[in-house]
């Protein structure tokens, strides 16, 4: 289980992420939703412990991240492509990462297998496509078969299929019994494959709950969405301002 | 211990795995030994019959025997800042391979330590391999009197002194990479230092012969030259400034923000 717990950070007078609790349930699929800029990433960074937070706490089964010994076990993590060298293998990439957490080898062909990257095993990197790198993060998140995931738009780059394959497999992941947080900016695309939304813009969490929680007088949760972040997004008020002068 | 084994092994597997995979470790090791060896012997071979105090030779002031030899560590020296210097970068270049080295490993410090030693005892393997071929053959072409396999105690030491500097020059660099996140930022500080500016420098102002090159070359350079401190003394001052380099790119990289 993950528990976010009055997560704030600033930078300098910003604040990127403004009092956020939420938390995100074993053998559910969490979405968790917001435009470009809410603080999704802030929050998923802090909560792998890559950034540190100004205040607040978030745990991942009672646990800072950074106090977790071979932490691949229990939380696997993508964020924003597969961060890997360019010049390495897809196999060479997953190997040290196996290695550095003492995984077994085998789990590196089961995890290319499991993401449709064994064709490209011995492909470099930087020769990858979006949709490929997106695959090979996801394929190194999954190799030790952890309890918790994090994953940070792993829908961008992938084409109709690809975003097909990632909503049954976390739902699958879900089924399991596993934690699986996920973000997006894109209301539809979770709208089927999430059970629990969290929804946050300009840091702060506007509403948290199931599907008819969110929704509330809607007709959809997308509507909700829209309703919710409209008078939160920069542009699009902005955009209104101009409109009516 | 066992507790501190456990944590170690696979980062020590992983971290190695990645400097011994990287294409730019060989090749730069591999230029270091094979083009100094080379260069060694022509240099040592055209010398030989020739006068010491011949006005063809470079220096009319003959150059003891026991640092014959060491003026060919320019090529290797500027090749493991390099390998330093990638070793640093290549955490943070386009594929932002370090989120995924701290996700893996997120006791940042422990990192640090493991990239740093790594580095350390494989620049020190490079040095040692390139500077030891470098005076066998030096001592075998020449002729200069000293079995070129069994060398002299003093040869030894100066090679010994040349390990230390070329290992704590990388630590150097490596340190000044991770505080840039950039293998360029090393490049261009310390390139210039380790081909020569800083004994250029210390011929000219006295003060520059504690910059740690300058500091460090005390440990294996002639001191009829003049522009040393003494080897201890030099060898202190450079491992000073590593450990001061260090400290700060060790306190960064735990610290900042990805």
């Amino acid at each position: 289980m993950i528990d976010i717990s009055h997560l704030v950070k600033r930078h300098g007078s910003h604040t990127a992420v403004d009092d956020v609790s939420f938390t995100a349930l074993p053998g559910r699929v969490t979405g968790f939703l917001g435009p470009n800029g809410a603080g999704k990433s802030s929050t998923l960074r802090i909560l792998l412990g890559l950034d540190r937070a100004t205040s607040g706490t978030a745990l991942i089964g009672g646990s800072a991240y950074r106090s977790l010994e071979r932490p691949l076990w229990r939380v696997g993590a993508m964020l924003d492509g597969p961060g890997a060298h360019n010049g390495r293998t897809a196999r060479a990439h997953l190997r040290w990462v196996a290695q550095s957490n003492a995984i077994p080898p085998r789990r590196v062909d089961e995890v290319l297998e499991l993401t449709g990257l064994s064709h490209a095993a011995k492909t470099r990197i930087g020769r990858f496509s979006l949709g490929m790198g997106q695959r090979l993060g996801i394929a190194a998140a999954l190799l030790g078969d952890p309890d918790v995931l994090v994953l940070d738009e792993p829908t961008n780059g992938l084409d109709p299929d690809g975003i097909r394959w990632i909503r049954r497999f976390l739902r699958s992941l879900a089924d399991d019994g596993r934690t699986v947080l996920v973000s997006s900016h894109l209301m539809s695309e979770m709208q089927d494959t999430a059970d629990d939304f969290v929804v946050i813009a300009r840091g702060r969490v506007l509403a948290a709950g199931t599907a008819a929680e969110v929704t509330g007088i809607h007709d959809t949760v997308e509507d909700a969405f829209f309703a919710l972040t409209d008078e939160h997004t920069e542009h699009r008020a902005a955009g209104e301002e101009g409109a009516s002068a | 211990m066992s507790g501190l084994l456990r944590s170690a092994l696979p980062l020590a597997r992983s971290e190695s795995m990645k400097l011994f995979t990287a294409r730019a470790t060989g090749s730069l090791a591999a230029v270091a030994i094979l083009g100094t060896w080379p260069m060694a012997w022509t240099n040592a071979a055209s010398a030989v019959g020739v006068a010491p105090d011949d006005p063809r030779l470079f220096s009319s002031e003959p150059v003891p025997l026991e640092y014959q030899g060491f003026e060919m560590a320019g090529i290797g020296y500027v090749l493991v800042v390099a390998l330093a210097a990638v070793w640093a970068g290549s955490e943070y270049g386009g594929g932002t391979q370090i989120r995924t080295t701290l996700l893996s490993t997120p006791q940042r410090l422990r990192v640090f330590l493991m990239k740093a030693l790594l580095l350390a005892l494989t620049v020190a393997v490079i040095a040692l391999l390139t500077m030891w071929g470098t005076l066998v053959i030096t001592h075998a072409a020449s002729y200069t009197g000293i079995d070129p396999w069994a060398l002299n105690p003093a040869i030894w030491a100066h090679l010994g002194g040349v390990t230390i500097a070329w290992t704590l020059t990388a630590l150097i660099a490596f340190a000044i990479g991770v505080l840039g996140r950039t293998a360029i930022l090393p490049l261009i500080l310390v390139v210039p230092f380790v081909i020569g500016i800083g004994d250029f420098l210390a011929g000219i102002w006295g003060g520059a012969k504690y910059l740690p090159t300058a500091a460090g070359a005390a440990l294996f350079s002639d001191p009829a030259s003049g522009i040393y401190l003494d080897p201890l003394a030099g060898g202190l001052i450079h491992a000073a400034w590593a450990v001061v380099l260090l400290t700060a790119a060790a306190v960064a990289f735990v610290r900042r923000d990805l």
